[in-house]
């Protein structure tokens, strides 16, 4: 069992308020990672040689510790990369003084210009804050990539986006799906949430239109099966090497941590811990044992139980493994399958 | 526990539970699938900050 990457939730708090998260419903918590859980998750993830940390959130530059966090992984010689909105990367003093921490990469999740998200914060000029931090990353030379996500409000608007992206930076550009957020009453965001099929469509026409799409700088983060593509698209994007693929469950080489340190299969079933760090498990020979244990291990196997039957047969099931596998919380890929998904 | 276990039961996910490569018989754990581009995530985390 080897962890190449770990995720850390430092926060479930937010300055911004966007209808599509999972983290609204864990916002009210107000929450933040105690330091010393932080330093002891560190410490264990360097005893088993796992060297990558993504610090998430709710916001993770709301976190008041974050440079001793970031500090302290650098020590353990463990790579940080921060997943944020960018809007507190606008200060300069913040920013530097991460940087001097050994912070490396920063996923920067864009959200478009005059776009409601922002309305919806205290701050109108947030939108100009975001720019600003691209410009700090890049004047800090920081290792950066630029994240939307796709939602059925959005996907008109993406394009336009990507060109004012391109306007301040050229930096890659990840392209991703609106996923369900799972809580205890069930899916929050199914109004942002598109169907496979008509995300693809929409994507396809958009992709073999505009030149935006062509550049190697631009990647789909592919999380839906494969065999839905239009065959001459799939190819496209595979010959570019514009797919990308990153799930820790898929490959069972990540693990997440939440606030307190509850373990969870992906970041997206927040509200369902299989277990905790320092109860759990608390260092590498209790957490192997931990692992090998069958309900956990049945546990990991059933949340990656393909969508489909057809599935098991598929020539192209070692591309995408069924796709996401928290998708099918919200759809049916076998009613795909069978034609019965309306676009 | 449990209600991660119930949860997952409402998966609308009728295939089979794909063959997983352990460690010891491959070099990198998780890596039997076919990878364009590995990313750090799976673009899930951008939908959070």
């Amino acid at each position: 069992m080897k962890f190449n990457k770990a995720w850390l939730t430092v926060t479930h708090n937010c300055n911004l308020g966007c209808g599509w998260c999972y983290d609204r419903n864990n916002m009210e918590n107000n929450k933040f990672m105690d330091l010393h859980c932080a330093i002891k998750i560190i410490d264990f993830l360097h005893e088993v040689d796992c060297n990558s940390i993504n610090l998430i959130g709710g916001e993770p530059t709301l976190h008041p510790n974050l440079e001793e966090i970031i500090e302290y992984a650098t020590e353990h010689n463990i790579t940080t990369s921060l997943v944020t909105n960018g809007i507190l990367l606008s200060d300069n003093e913040y920013i530097e003084s991460l940087c001097m921490k050994g912070l490396k990469h920063v996923f920067l999740s864009y959200k478009g210009k005059n776009n409601a998200v922002y309305q919806m914060s205290d701050d109108e000029k947030n939108f100009e804050k975001i720019i600003k931090s691209i410009e700090n990353i890049k004047k800090y030379k920081i290792d950066y990539v630029i994240d939307l996500v796709v939602t059925s409000y959005n996907i008109d608007e993406i394009h336009n986006w990507i060109c004012d992206i391109r306007k301040c930076t050229d930096s890659t550009i990840h392209l991703s799906i609106c996923k369900p957020a799972i809580g205890t009453e069930g899916i929050t965001n199914m109004q942002y949430i598109m169907k496979p099929k008509f995300f693809i469509k929409k994507f396809q026409d958009l992709y073999m239109h505009n030149k935006e799409f062509a550049s190697e700088k631009f990647v789909l983060h592919q999380t839906l099966p494969s065999c839905l593509w239009n065959k001459n698209v799939i190819e496209q994007l595979k010959e570019r090497k514009q797919i990308g693929m990153g799930c820790q469950l898929l490959y069972r080489d990540g693990i997440i941590f939440d606030v307190n340190g509850e373990l969870l299969l992906c970041n997206g079933l927040a509200k369902f811990p299989y277990g905790k760090f320092g109860e759990s498990f608390k260092n590498k020979d209790s957490m192997l044992q931990f692992y090998c244990r069958e309900n956990i291990k049945s546990l990991f196997n059933e949340a990656c139980r393909l969508p489909d039957s057809k599935c098991d047969t598929c020539k192209m099931m070692n591309q995408c493994r069924g796709g996401c596998a928290i998708q099918w919380f919200s759809y049916s890929f076998s009613q795909i399958l069978d034609g019965k998904e309306e676009l | 526990m449990r209600d991660i276990q119930e949860l997952l039961k409402t998966r609308m996910a009728t295939g089979s539970i794909p063959a997983f490569v352990e460690e010891e018989n491959q070099e990198d754990n998780g890596k039997d699938i076919e990878i364009i581009q590995e990313l750090g995530d799976c673009g899930l985390c951008s939908m959070y900050c």
